[in-house]
């Protein structure tokens, strides 16, 4: 997948299993550049199977590419969308599925993971250790955290929590939420079914993900470690790391803005600030 | 977010993502129709869109309103015409009234605890609950301090596509009750312009800037799509059709739908700029400016006034003929249209 000219190269890793309380993996995925999605089909009698499948089939029309706009890849979404409707039925019809996942994009020459989101499958990106769920799920259970009638720990345990709002299929015509994230080296995007974060909280994710520097390793441990812990789901996981970006800026983006000092006019521009300078030259 | 309230007169439009306060003279529909846009998720805009459709463009039609919706941790208020609106958060009790502003005052404020609004002075308690609809009601409460209440029985609850949601009545903590007071009055406040003037202002920014000395001057007339477009001083032009953040490797925030931001990275030397900045956005038909809460801050330059360094995340309104200096040598010149 190194391919050069692309905004972002990236390796991944990828796993999945069904769990242990699901006869069938439900869960699809697609891990090709420029394209890492995961979408968790519902609807039983393996018609989320199919669901999931049909979305993912659909998108991967789009690898092989460099980047994508958000108006192809909505219109890739419009198409999956248009496929599990049309499901017959006995072959999915009926049924849904969420997808989430990260894009390649190439926003004026730089960079950029385009996330998106439907349902409550997760993105989330791990950047110089910092983990940060990028997608906001459209569950009821979100919706009441975000309206301040849930906090965290009792969402936790709220027999809402698998009730979703949005999906593809399923009924839902809900839209996709996007969100574009400048992309930088050493990023590592994570892309999983609720089968994972169910079993694992964040902190038990993150510390898998920096102790496996090898994405493989970690996607196969993240799965593991949720099957260990009860695996009521399908688990999906899927591991991006950024190896090169695309910037145009001369500047290192590896530190945040510096406060104005009054020495400011004495550095020139291709000088770091002064304090960050010092340990490098 | 669930509200409590007392049967009255001024219909409140109620959505999981915020209420709105109408004027009482607004028809049902249109209260309805409100609902469904702010439930919609389109925001502040979709309130303003449906005022000026229904009162015309013109701004002096527009009634009063006061708009208080979740965002993240924060809450993000509009208030317009004779209202005062007073809300308790953790940094302490503020005021926000729209009096005195042309279109209306907005303002992000974190850290919420309670919000109430008292229509009429002598107003029963505020006892009856709403999550979802539109309420005629003389006082209003919404409190922060429900979230930490558990969410009572969820049987029944079988709507696993539903948007809609639920739930048993929470009901707000016993704690201080914090006097807001919000009067809603029929009549706007003898500052309010008509678009003619407001092109008239429009065409002559500078003199009109001058009069308000270093208070930004909120008026922006209609011309839809764009009402004007952005120079950056290192060559971008960026027509203001959708909204514009520049910094130095700016970040969209969550979008629904392809209406994605336009981004704009600046070079910065000394990293003087933060890496999303500055957003730019339209709001009906006025661009208003908000420093996302930077490190280093924004100034906006308007000839006739004093530099004015924006309020962190409080929206401005900007008119052609502001520039916003960013620092590091960057700024950005609000222009009209060719």
């Amino acid at each position: 997948m190194n391919r050069t000219g692309a905004t972002v190269v990236a390796v991944h890793g990828a796993a999945t299993d069904a769990g242990l309380r699901r006869a069938v993996n439900e869960d699809s995925f697609l891990a090709a550049a420029p394209l890492y999605l995961v979408a968790d089909g519902m609807g039983g009698h393996q018609a989320g199977e199919i669901a999931s499948a049909a979305v993912i089939d659909e998108f991967a029309g789009l690898t092989g590419r460099m980047s994508l706009t958000v108006d192809e890849v909505h219109a890739a979404f419009l198409r999956a969308r248009h496929r599990v409707e049309a499901l017959p039925p006995g072959a999915g019809a009926g049924a849904g599925t969420t997808l989430t996942g990260v894009v390649v994009a190439d926003i004026e020459g730089e960079g950029y993971w385009l996330a998106l989101n439907l349902g409550d499958s997760r993105t989330y990106r791990l950047s110089r250790g910092v983990l940060e769920q990028v997608s906001v799920d459209h569950s009821v259970v979100q919706e009441l955290i975000d309206s301040g009638s849930l906090d965290a720990v009792s969402a936790a345990q709220d027999p809402r929590r698998n009730v979703i709002t949005r999906a593809i299929g399923a009924g839902s015509d809900g839209e996709p939420d996007y969100w574009l994230i400048p992309a930088e080296r050493g990023d590592r995007m994570l892309v999983c079914s609720d089968g994972l974060p169910g079993e694992l909280d964040a902190d038990g994710i993150r510390e898998i993900l920096i102790a496996e520097a090898d994405p493989q390793r970690a996607a196969t441990r993240l799965v593991d470690e949720a099957v260990r812990r009860g695996g009521r789901d399908n688990i999906t996981a899927l591991v991006v790391d950024a190896l090169t970006v695309r910037s145009r800026s001369t500047v290192s983006d590896d530190h945040d803005t510096t406060p104005p000092s009054p020495d400011a006019d004495e550095i020139d521009g291709d000088t770091r600030p002064r304090a960050l300078a010092a340990g490098g030259s | 977010m669930s509200l409590h309230y007392a049967p009255g007169e001024t219909p409140v439009v109620v959505t999981p993502l915020g209420f709105v306060v109408l004027d009482a003279a607004t028809p049902a529909s249109l209260a309805s129709r409100i609902r469904g846009l702010v439930a919609d998720g389109r925001g502040l805009g979709g309130v303003i869109e449906a005022l000026t459709e229904a009162h015309g463009v013109s701004l002096a039609a527009i009634p009063p309103f006061a708009v208080a919706l979740v965002e993240g941790d924060s809450v993000r208020f509009a208030v317009r015409g004779d209202i005062t609106l007073a809300v308790e958060a953790h940094d302490g009790a503020v005021e926000m009234s729209g009096s005195g502003v042309t279109t209306w005052n907005e303002r992000m404020i974190p850290g919420v605890t309670r919000i109430s609004v008292a229509a009429s002075p002598s107003a029963r308690p505020a006892e009856l609950v709403v999550f979802d609809g539109v309420v005629l009601a003389s006082v209003i409460e919404w409190d922060a301090a429900s979230r930490a209440v558990s969410t009572a029985d969820s049987a029944g609850f079988d709507e696993l596509w539903g948007e809609t949601i639920v739930r048993a009545p929470a009901h707000p903590a016993a704690e201080d009750t914090v006097e807001v007071s919000v009067e809603i009055a029929g009549d706007h406040d003898g500052q309010t312009i008509s678009l003619a003037q407001a092109r008239a202002m429009r065409a002559a920014p500078h003199d009109d800037a001058a009069e308000h000395d270093s208070t930004p001057t909120p008026l922006a007339p209609p011309r839809p799509p764009a009402p004007g477009r952005i120079r950056v001083s290192s060559g971008q032009v960026v027509v203001l059709d959708r909204t514009v953040v520049i910094g130095r490797r700016p970040r969209s925030t969550r979008v629904t739908g392809t209406d994605l931001p336009h981004l704009v990275a600046v070079d910065s030397p000394q990293q003087d700029i933060s890496r999303s900045h500055v957003e730019l956005r339209v709001e009906g038909d006025s661009i208003v400016a908000t420093d996302l809460r930077t490190t280093n801050g924004t100034t906006l330059l308007r000839q006739g006034a004093e530099p004015l360094r924006l309020h962190p995340g409080e929206a401005t309104i900007v008119v052609p003929g502001d520039v916003l200096d960013l620092g590091d040598g960057i700024t950005v010149a609000v222009e009209h249209l060719p």
